[in-house]
């Protein structure tokens, strides 16, 4: 009897196949830990990274509305009670869309980091390894920069380097090990990491590339803008002039479009478009949906106050009734489809002239120029400015005027210091986001919570 | 041969014996027909000597001289005494036994049992009546009949999942619904829609279990302790339903027709405001907030609501969408066979239309079982069931395009046709859609092919030693067709028409090798069973979406300018199993049982992936013993006891332990090419392994008066531990949680049941049955903090799972001065916020003077104390009247509905119920003032306000049935003739005020069972029927 048992259990372990029953491997996914060593998959891996971007709970969405709802150039006319924290400029720790934001960012430098860890792993003779390490390090620069924007510096700006900084991962997570909590740098770490990345990023990326992925003029425009967070304004200056040199001669308006309401109707219109994101109605935004679907924002009155309505062309185009809300031209195709523009030459100019006016040899004519270029381009006359302080003023305001919806003037009224006196703040900690509960709870406190909340 | 006499030889040796003058005596065992009876116990009396019948029947047995009777026996046949005696080979004929015995036969799964021989809690359900019930799918078929398990029909979509619990929720990630094994096929349950979870059905979701004709089930047996379920190891742990399908037998073939026919209507409506009442409490809400002369043109720009309210008109919404509706059901069957092959045929049709528009279901199936003993040695069988249903499925519960849905929350003020004779909607809330456009103008059709087949052979080494190997497939085909026109809000908005099309085949087949050996010597019992199991499940998936349709008419994908999504997908899912399982008993009087299963899958770890998952049980028949022979009228007493470890990955992802880099992160290039982008997803986990059960399990067995009363009761006591858990990591990682195991739950609870038959005459007879069930849940671990699901249900270690939380609603504020001594009521919500008598006053549970979060707190859950049915059964004559009451106490719901229902705080319909609003006038109620905005919270905080009780009797079906008496069928040609009618959820006695007590919104979910939110609600249903054999 017992050999009949052995025989059965015997042929029961021979059956053809039976250890290969056990060993299922994805068809639909790949191995992290081996996906990305031939060049296809690197590039596929850098377009995923892109992907982060236009999540919903980035410039798909809330990233790109909080900028102006934030800073009171659009009203929260919608249900969202995180919107209404944000409106407010009081926001809890637990507020779950700006965790989801935390994270969505966090994916983003995830995928990067995935990417930059296989780089000794990658044998693709023929692929510009080099030019797609750019990209990634560009991608992971670009996305701390954000994480800076909201969580880090102090109520007062950026430039502090013992101001709040974020954690800083910069390897791939495979494991949960890898996945344990890192403290918060300081910002000047951050900074210095994200400029560390943009330096690697501009040697190495190409100067054109397909509309919608980094060029090197991206990575230097995007290095002018943090070093003028930062308030290294020489450095800032000399980005900036790089690029306004290569482009100023290329349209009647210093490289700027001829209208600029055609920047939103085409999309990546040269030479202004520098790094916009791309959308199309398979990948699509929710930005026409938040405007005008579900009516959760809409552009305010004091937004409108502020154009001269009557010349500015830029007004009309941010000031845009549809569906019977008042929103943007900017997102107002109903499949989502609208570009976000992340950067454009017209900031450059204004970085350029702000930088040229606070560096340590201040320049008013060029920062008038640089300004006008940017104003003429609207319609208006020159800047009558003539003092540091009323061009600064100046830029502050053609920085509110000229980048509704993109992401923007919340941003510069925090690296001016400019939020508390602005929205008479009483508690200006509220500057800072708070770090999502979530994450602090998780950490076990490794992750501090930003002070004051 | 040879082998046989080999064995027999070995026999002799093993039991020691002598042989001298011994004589080969030989004979068949067959039943009343003359059909063989295989594995049939021959022994000779007074002697542990004997042999077991081969498949044919036959047997051989050496018997010493001067013995010469022999006693027969076998499961389901009293036992015989015969003399050998001249003429050989002698043929036994076993009459079947008493009814009540035949009943005894259990199957456990990889073989039957006696069930006084059990030691395990296997409760088998066999139930003549179910046939002439409206019963769509085998779950619906375990309702309040099982002790110890909990069937909750979530909402009345045809087709809908049930969710089935057997001795509670034992898991909070992964499936908590039990194993089904159909004739020996693990068959895959659950819903393949696509489309629902991208375009929304609420949280509905459909099952294609509801795709087994209950009308070809046998019996089902529900095995729920570890010693019954271990045999299934890594998937027992939530227990198994064994499934088994209508067999022919030796006899003349035997043509049934069942048809019934009925109709159906909801059994409860929710009344309104009438579209005066409505814009009377609008014009209110705007005053208590803006003022007195405040009108709503002022105040919220809907200036169509500043007239008079007697000017509307009133529209009830529910009486147009909610509908009397026909069912029907037509089975027709063929049974029969000789000594060597039986065979049962049948065809159905059933189908029924939904009591709300826009709903229906159809199904039509077949199934050929067949068994045939080809030699003395080789037995072959097959059984095969075919369907296919159709079904349309309406998007509902919570969805503003719901059919049901909008016809709550669509204000009452305006007629539902425009006079052009387009669907009207609200001008002020033009969001939702109007209930007769969503019930008619979207569709969405499901069309499921499902294959359950196997085929088996059984070869006889020797009669008491076989193998059986058997191969089966469960096949699913789900296409799903949905098309939203451009005449629809949703479809309108953007889109202009949206077509989904989704298309899944699962083949699922299993190869299981059965190796089985009874022996007895002499007193001494042994049954050994192993098995060897294989299974590959293979699942393909493609899902293609598409907008932009030129017109209506055409609704095909091909017809769309703008395709939106193009999805494939594959998953395989490999287990192997081994098992080993042993019986042991001791004149039938000690029952010892063991058995110890080894799984593999590929689900797992690759550290992990194979688990052993022991069993041991043991039973002792008290009344059996000697001693207990004078006991007088105790015809059976059975205590047994049982311990084993079983295991769930039921619903865990496939790849779950891998670290995966997925596709679909696509990114667009130069503004309009999407170029294809990878990007990582998931962590991996090498040693991610089962949730791992304990559990025990004492019985009791009482039987009275030669079983005419029976009686048995258990405790269990089960607790899951290494639950497979999300656990959450820092989002700075790029990831938020990792597969692992953490986390633990237990259920300990009492079940009892009790069946008796109060009169039994010629005449007359009236049995019942009883069970309650008692179960205890907690949830003692879980990973990170504890987290909300569904709308108010909320997870925390030290408390049951489906707990609620949310404020505590005290009161209402009568004046101004009771507001001031109050805490403040506001103090979470944002500024500005304001509190006013008339509204809803919360607990300050932590003294801190304000109402804030740190106020919530567990305001009950959603499992019943107890629960259970009570089926009565009088036959007297010819008729037969069953009534069978279902019910369940204890348990709360979260009516999410009248958290907009009854909110009187902005646009969307109200219940009547708001006409006892709080006013300055009238403050002797419940309901708060009428307010728009809700500035202090009223209903947009949760709070007990909405938590009600969920306890219910229900005489879920009456059936009265009348058989044609012999002397008037036999006339006929005709055998027999049967009439019954039935009417199922006749009267329910509930305190709850939503459509139905029997409801959740979240269907299947483990965490949050019990809320009802806009759900499509059960039927009433009556059916006329007529059975007839030919």
């Amino acid at each position: 009897m017992k050999k009949l048992f052995i025989i059965f259990l015997l042929g029961a372990g021979l059956t053809p196949g039976c250890n290969k029953i056990l060993t299922q491997n994805p068809l639909n996914d790949l191995n992290s830990t081996t996906a990305f060593t031939t060049g296809p998959s690197i590039t596929a891996g850098l377009l995923g990274a892109y992907n982060a971007l236009q999540n919903a709970s980035y410039y798909g969405t809330d990233f790109t509305l909080f900028a102006d709802l934030e800073a009171g150039n659009t009203v929260h006319t919608g249900s969202f009670p995180q919107y209404t924290q944000v409106s407010e400029r009081n926001i809890t720790p637990d507020n779950t869309t700006i965790d989801f934001d935390w994270n969505q960012i966090y994916a983003g430098i995830g995928r990067v980091n995935t990417i930059i860890g296989s780089a000794a792993q990658i044998n693709s003779p023929g692929f510009d390894t080099a030019g797609a390490l750019g990209e990634a390090k560009f991608l992971r620069a670009f996305m701390y920069f954000d994480l800076m924007r909201l969580w880090g510096g102090t109520p007062s700006g950026f430039s502090n380097p013992n101001g709040e900084g974020v954690p800083l991962v910069l390897t791939p997570t495979y494991t949960a090990a890898d996945a344990a909590p890192h403290a918060r740098s300081t910002a000047g770490e951050v900074f210095t990491q994200i400029l560390s990345d943009l330096t690697y990023a501009v040697a190495n990326l190409p100067a054109t590339n397909n509309f919608g992925q980094a060029t090197q003029n991206a990575a230097i425009a995007l290095r002018a803008r943090v070093e003028l967070y930062i308030q290294q304004y020489d450095a800032a200056a000399a980005d900036a002039e790089t690029i306004i040199s290569q482009l100023s001669s290329l349209t009647p308006n210093g490289g700027l479009s001829a209208s600029y309401a055609s920047n939103y109707i085409v999309k990546n219109q040269q030479p202004e478009s520098i790094f916009e994101l791309q959308f199309d109605a398979t990948n699509a935004n929710g930005l026409y949906f938040y405007y005008y679907g579900r009516d959760e924002v809409a552009t305010a009155p004091g937004l409108k106050a502020a154009y001269d309505t009557i010349n500015d062309q830029r007004y009309p185009v941010n000031y845009y009734p549809l569906a019977g809300v008042i929103g943007t031209a900017k997102y107002d195709l109903a499949d989502g489809s609208n570009d976000v523009t992340l950067i454009r030459l017209a900031e450059v100019y204004l970085i350029h002239a702000e930088s040229v006016l606070l560096g340590s040899a201040p320049n008013i004519a060029a920062a008038q120029s640089d300004v006008n270029v940017v104003r003429n381009r609207a319609g208006l006359a020159n800047t009558t400015a003539l003092t540091v302080p009323a061009l600064q003023a100046e830029i502050l305001l053609e920085n509110r005027l000229e980048f509704p919806a993109e992401a923007h003037y919340w941003f510069d009224l925090r690296r001016e210091g400019l939020c508390v006196s602005t929205f008479q703040m009483a508690d200006s900690t509220k500057v800072l986001w708070p770090i999502p509960q979530t994450e602090v709870l998780t950490s076990n406190n490794v992750i501090a919570q930003n002070p004051g909340y | 041969m040879r082998k046989f006499l080999f064995f027999l030889c070995c026999t002799f040796l093993l039991l020691g014996r002598g042989a001298a003058q011994n004589r080969i005596v030989t004979g068949r065992v067959t039943d009343a027909a003359g059909g063989p009876i295989p594995s049939a116990t021959v022994v000779l009396k007074g002697t542990k000597h004997g042999t077991n019948t081969g498949p044919d029947g036959t047997f051989k047995l050496t018997v010493p001289a001067g013995q010469r009777t022999l006693v027969i026996s076998s499961v389901g046949y009293a036992r015989q005494e015969v003399t050998v005696e001249g003429v050989e080979p002698i043929t036994v004929q076993l009459v079947a036994a008493a009814a009540s015995d035949l009943q005894d036969v259990v199957v456990v799964g990889y073989g039957t049992q006696r069930k006084a021989s059990l030691t395990g809690a296997v409760y088998k359900l066999k139930d003549s009546t179910m046939d002439d019930l409206p019963i769509q799918g085998p779950d619906q078929a375990l309702r309040g009949k099982v002790p110890g398990v909990q069937v909750t029909q979530s909402s009345g979509t045809p087709g809908a999942s049930i969710s089935v619990l057997i001795r509670g929720a034992g898991t909070i990630n992964t499936s908590s619904q039990p194993l089904y094994v159909v004739d020996g096929v693990i068959i895959n349950t659950g819903s393949y829609s696509q489309i629902a979870l991208n375009a929304g059905n609420g949280g509905q979701t459909l099952n294609v279990l509801s795709d087994l004709n209950p009308n070809d089930i046998e019996s089902y047996e529900v095995l729920k302790d570890a010693a019954a379920a271990a045999i299934y190891g890594s998937r027992g742990a939530n227990g198994v339903v064994l499934i088994t399908t209508k067999k022919g037998s030796n006899q003349k073939t035997k043509i049934t027709l069942d048809a019934s026919l009925g109709t159906q209507s909801p059994w409860k409506k929710i009344p309104t405001l009438t579209g005066p009442q409505f814009v009377d409490l609008i014009q209110e809400e705007v005053t208590n907030a803006a003022g007195p002369g405040v009108t709503p043109g002022q105040a919220i720009g809907a200036t169509d609501l500043d007239n008079a309210p007697s000017s509307y008109p009133s529209t009830n919404w529910q009486n147009l969408i909610f509908r009397h509706d026909p069912l029907f059901n037509y089975q027709l069957a063929a049974a029969g066979g000789d000594a060597k092959t039986k065979f049962y045929v049948s065809a159905n049709y059933t189908g029924n239309d939904g009591i709300i528009l826009g709903s229906d279901y159809k199904r039509y199936g077949a199934r050929i079982n067949f068994d045939h003993t080809a030699s003395s040695k080789l037995k072959i069988s097959g059984e095969l069931g075919v369907t296919r249903s159709i079904q349309n499925v309406i998007i509902n519960d919570n969805n503003i395009y719901g059919v049901l849905s909008t016809a709550v929350l669509s204000p009452t003020y305006y007629k539902p046709y425009n006079p052009d004779g387009t669907y009207a909607y609200s001008p002020d809330l033009g969001i939702i859609e109007n209930p007769i456009a969503a019930g008619k103008l979207y569709f969405q059709q499901d069309k499921t092919n499902s294959v359950i087949g196997d085929l088996a052979a059984e070869y006889f080494f020797l009669p008491n030693l076989s193998l059986r190997v058997q191969g089966s497939v469960n096949y699913v085909g789900f296409n799903e067709f949905q098309f939203i026109p451009s005449n629809t809000l949703l479809g309108a908005t953007g889109p202009n028409g949206i077509g989904n099309q989704g298309y899944t085949t699962d083949l699922n087949t299993l190869n299981e090798n059965v190796l089985t050996w009874k022996q007895s010597y002499g007193d001494h019992n042994i049954t050994a069973t192993a098995v060897a199991s294989y299974q590959l499940d293979n699942v393909q998936q493609i899902l293609a979406s598409a907008h932009n349709f030129p017109g209506n008419g055409i609704q095909e994908l091909s017809a769309a300018a703008t395709p939106v999504t193009t999805n494939s997908t594959t998953t395989n899912v490999g287990q192997i199993g081994y098992l080993l399982r042993v019986n042991y008993d001791y004149k039938g009087r000690y029952l010892l049982s063991g058995s110890v299963r080894r799984d593999g899958s590929s689900v797992l770890g690759q550290n992990s992936q194979y688990g052993t998952f022991p069993a041991i049980s043991a039973g002792w028949r008290i009344s059996d013993e000697d001693f207990f022979k004078n006991v007088k009228n105790v015809s059976n007493l059975k205590i047994r006891g049982s311990y084993g470890v079983l295991g769930n990955t039921n619903g865990l992802l496939p790849y779950a332990s891998k670290p995966e880099t997925g596709v679909g992160s696509n990114y667009v290039l130069n503004g309009s090419t999407n170029a294809p982008g990878l990007a990582p997803f998931q962590i991996g986990n090498d040693s991610l392994k089962w949730e791992s059960l304990k559990q025990a399990d004492v019985g009791l067995e009482l039987g009275l008066f030669k079983d005419r009363l029976t009686f048995t009761a258990d405790y269990y006591d089960k607790e899951t531990s290494d639950l497979l858990f999300r656990r959450p990591l820092v989002g700075s990682s790029g990831f938020t949680f990792v597969n692992q195991n953490i986390g633990a739950i237990s259920n300990k609870g009492w079940e009892f049941s009790l069946t008796g038959t109060e009169v039994a005459t010629r005449t007359f007879v009236w049995t019942t049955t009883f069970n309650i069930s008692f179960n205890k849940n907690l949830v003692k671990k879980i990973s990170g903090s504890p987290f909300p699901s569904g709308f108010a249900s909320w997870t925390q270690a030290g408390y049951p799972i489906g707990s609620f939380y949310g404020y505590k609603a005290i009161g209402i504020f009568n004046s101004q001065a009771e507001i001031a001594k109050a805490p403040v009521q506001t103090a979470g919500n944002s500024p500005g916020n304001s509190t006013s008598p008339g509204d809803i006053q919360f607990a300050d549970l932590n003294h801190d003077g304000a109402i804030t979060s740190a106020d919530e707190t567990i305001l009950g859950n959603a499992n019943p104390k107890y629960f259970g049915g009570l089926s009565n059964t009088v036959s007297y004559g010819g008729f037969d009247l069953t009534f069978f009451l279902q019910f369940n106490v204890g348990n709360k719901i979260f009516n999410e509905n009248r958290q907009f229902a009854e909110n009187m705080s902005g646009l969307f319909g109200q219940y009547a119920t708001t006409l006892k609003r709080w006013e300055p006038t009238d403050t002797n109620t419940n309901m708060p003032r009428a307010v728009y905005g809700d500035p202090n919270g009223n209903a947009t905080l949760v709070s007990s306000r909405f938590l009600e009780n969920g306890s219910y009797l229900r005489l879920k079906n009456v059936l009265l049935a009348y058989r044609l008496p012999k002397s008037l069928v036999s006339r006929t040609k005709l055998s027999s003739v049967k009439f019954f009618v039935q009417a199922q959820n006749l009267k329910t006695w509930t305190r709850y005020s939503g459509f139905d007590p029997e409801v959740s919104t979240s269907s299947v979910s483990n965490t949050s069972p019990g809320t009802d939110f806009l759900t499509y609600p059960q039927s009433k249903s009556f059916t006329f029927g007529l059975d007839v054999g030919f």
